[in-house]
């Protein structure tokens, strides 16, 4: 549940709209107070200064029974729901509208600031009082002859602050309600064309096989869909080509079958065959079977080169004896072809590799230089290296390639002139084989070739082995 | 180290806590408070006095020196000046006769009533002294137009808190209940501490719809009513509730709810008579038997005999 990316989202929104509704809720609510507080005093503090300059020219602080002034103070009083105190000079109280500290001295830190002329404001937020101190100036302006002192409750902003709370609480759970539908609903909307990916996918996987994943709503979705419209397209191909290896494969390892079958089918339909006749076709069943047996061979050698990467058993080999062996062996076979094999060394290679496989390059390579040579050609192999790599390069006068053919040469069973393949022989796996084994050893493998003047092979590969990163 | 070093620093922290919080404990818990001049010379400070009490006359040396000479604290000033000398003091009858020399005069109005203060506020809390008088070369001291001042004594002071202008002041009440039955109205005497912002008349109410202390008798103010707002004016009382007291309340009669209303707030010498109004129309007759409409006085067939 908590995993559902929708679940997520719906969460989110959700938190965002309560936390802004919260934090707006606050912050109205207590800049209200305080501006209707600031506001109420201003006003007050307007009315204290009439009200100041009244008293004084009416002489109110030496004689406090005017009843125009008492009345008005008695007003002021009565309008705000609060107290007026009016002080004299000598700080003695000489007129209280709730008649409680009448003839005593007041000695507060605010009435002494008022008494310097300053005026003050004092907001008592526990017990909701403004408390105001206006200095009464004497007629030219100049010296504070007395105070006025005036207290007023805020019941009413405080039961304003109360009815815009519960307002603001009715708004809030409205809110939040509309928060949860609509973000159940966008949550939705969002994680749509995932769900919709997920199913595509999922009928894909039951076999549907044309279709391709299309969801461009999102570029990231977009994205999604084509990394995994290449890697569903990879996975086809090879599934094709693993198809028609199977079909070369069968092809391949038919055909001496299909000899074979011939020969033997010869030899039954004629009751009395000759020794000779018997033993010539027993030869050319031989050879099949040699064939069969050579293309299996091979088969199992490429499968393993494909599967066991992991575990070649590499050493320090110096590379000149390792191809003055193989050349030794393969001399008699040029001979016979009478091809000269020429090696050339420009200096002594010691490299980081599987001897065995790297020998399954060589002999390849020179094995074909051979084969498709022409009668009196040559094979020349050479041998260099510089800090990083040896390069190993095979020359032959044979039959070429021609150039629009060379890019399939290393495909498994490929072969360019499919009518003599059979007189030359080979099974069509070994130029797969060699470039499977170059390419385990992180090398590459070039060729150029010219037709009817001869093929050049390049191989690369690094004189310490790269281990594969993991 | 760093852990010792952490040690020492935690141990230093906590010392500070705990003197901090000593010394707030002190002065709020003293027995008895002696008044400095704080250092803006605009108010009093509090500090916790503890000097001799047992020797009346000792007592008043010693707490007359203490105001004389001040704390090491730069915030706390004596409130005397300098060159004010006092020259003696008698306490004869629990008066205490303070004589200045002439300087006291030259001090302006604010540090003279401040010293003034803090003088009687600390020296009438000792035993034995209830009245204080000041002379000034001889004289008594005199107002700026001459005529001299009496003895003072501690409540001609406001006790203000803190630097506001309210202060906290005790009054005694009568308030009216109604008995067990709900047909009289007895009443009640409670003393009661208040801020002097609010009017008298509303601390009445107030405490009406607090109820009763004990359980012999019941309250007439039905909970949650609201007291919108009262005023005085020409003796008249003026009190506006809201719909709340329309409540009924089982078994007390509407005579009684609203004359224990009246009759408390008309222990007030001030107030004549009493309106009341409810959300501020006061053209209705009270659960059919009161008419708000005319001002109310105190009804003494009510209460029990």
């Amino acid at each position: 549940m908590i995993k559902s990316l929708r679940v997520r989202i719906a969460f989110l929104l959700i938190a965002f709209v309560f936390a802004t509704a919260f934090v707006m809720q606050i912050g109205i609510l207590s800049s209200y107070e305080q501006q209707a507080v600031a506001v109420r005093t201003a006003e007050i503090q307007n009315q204290c200064t009439i009200l100041g300059n009244q008293l004084v020219s009416s002489n109110y602080l030496e004689n406090t029974n005017s009843a125009v002034m008492n009345a008005e103070l008695s007003q002021l009083s009565n309008l705000y729901n609060g107290r007026v105190v009016v002080i004299n000079k000598e700080f003695s109280i000489v007129k209280d509208t709730y008649n409680l500290q009448e003839g005593k001295t007041i000695i507060s830190e605010d009435v002494v600031k008022c008494y310097r002329g300053q005026q003050t404001v004092n907001y008592d937020e526990e017990n909701r009082f403004i408390e105001i101190g206006t200095p009464l100036f004497d007629t030219e302006g100049r010296h504070v002859i007395g105070m006025m002192l005036v207290s007023v409750a805020t019941d009413g902003i405080q039961a304003n602050v109360k009815f815009l709370e519960s307002n603001a609480k009715v708004f809030f759970l409205i809110v939040c309600l509309i928060a949860v539908v609509a973000a159940w609903m966008i949550s939705l909307g969002i994680v749509r064309p995932l769900n919709r990916m997920s199913r595509c996918i999922e009928e894909m996987n039951e076999g549907y096989q044309g279709n391709h994943l299309n969801e461009d709503t999102y570029v990231e979705t977009e994205r999604l869909a084509e990394a995994f419209n290449r890697l569903w397209d990879k996975y086809k191909a090879l599934d094709e080509s693993r198809d028609e290896f199977v079909a070369n494969v069968s092809h391949e390892l038919k055909t001496p079958l299909t000899s074979m079958k011939v020969l033997s089918d010869a030899l039954l339909s004629q009751p009395d065959t000759p020794v000779e006749l018997y033993q010539e076709f027993m030869k050319d069943l031989s050879e099949e079977i040699e064939r069969e047996n050579k293309i299996i061979n091979d088969l199992l050698v490429l499968v393993k080169l494909d599967k066991t990467e992991m575990n070649l058993n590499i050493q320090s080999q110096n590379i000149n004896t390792l191809v003055e062996r193989i050349l030794k062996r393969l001399r008699p076979i040029a001979e016979r072809q009478n091809v000269e094999l020429i090696f050339e060394s420009y200096r002594s290679v010691v490299a980081e590799v599987d001897e065995v496989k790297m020998a399954l390059v060589i002999t390849n390579l020179v094995e074909n230089a051979i084969k498709y040579n022409k009668e009196n050609g040559w094979v020349k192999v050479s041998l260099n290296a510089d800090h990083k790599y040896f390069y190993l390069k095979v020359e032959d006068s044979g039959i070429g390639i021609p150039e629009e053919e060379t890019k399939q040469i290393f495909e498994r069973f490929y072969r360019v002139d499919k009518s003599h393949s059979r007189e030359i022989g080979g099974t069509g796996l070994g130029l797969a084989i060699a470039r499977n084994a170059v390419i385990l050893h992180r090398g590459a493998i070039k060729v150029h070739s010219e037709l009817n003047e001869g093929t050049i092979f390049n191989v690369r590969i690094p004189l310490s082995y790269i281990r594969p990163t993991l | 180290m760093n852990k010792v070093k952490r040690w020492i620093i935690f141990c230093f922290c906590l010392g500070m806590v705990l003197l901090v919080g000593c010394r707030k404990e002190e002065i709020s818990s003293a027995k008895y408070k002696i008044y400095y001049l704080n250092a803006e010379q605009t108010g009093l400070v509090e500090e916790a006095y503890r000097g001799e009490t047992e020797n009346q006359e000792k007592a008043v040396e010693e707490m007359l020196r203490c105001l004389r000479e001040g704390t090491e604290l730069i915030e706390e000033q004596s409130v005397i000046p300098d060159n004010v000398e006092l020259l003696e003091y008698t306490l004869k009858n629990e008066k205490l006769n303070l004589y200045f020399s002439k300087e006291y005069y030259q001090m302006d109005v604010v540090q003279e009533v401040l010293c003034r203060a803090a003088l009687v506020r600390s020296l009438t809390q000792l035993d034995g002294v209830e009245l204080v008088m000041f002379y000034v070369d001889g004289e008594p001291l005199h107002k700026r137009d001459g005529s001299p001042y009496g003895y003072f004594q501690s409540e001609d002071f406001v006790q203000n808190t803190g630097s506001s202008i309210h202060s906290y002041e005790e009054m005694e009440l009568t308030l009216y209940f109604s008995d067990k039955s709900g047909k009289k109205l007895v009443p009640q005497t409670e003393t009661i501490k208040y801020n002097s912002n609010q009017s008298p008349e509303m601390v009445i109410v107030e405490q009406l719809m607090r109820g009763p202390s004990g359980t012999e008798l019941r309250g007439t103010i039905p909970k949650g009513t609201k007291l919108l707002g009262s005023s005085l004016k020409n003796g008249i009382c003026y009190l506006n509730f809201d719909e709340g007291l329309l409540q009924p309340l089982q078994d007390i009669s509407p005579e009684v709810i609203i004359y224990s209303i009246v009759n408390s707030v008309m222990e007030r010498e001030n107030v004549i008579c009493v309106r009341i109004a409810i959300n501020g129309d006061s053209n209705l007759t009270f659960q059919e038997s009161v008419k708000l409409g005319e001002p109310l006085s105190k009804n003494l067939k009510l209460l029990e005999e």
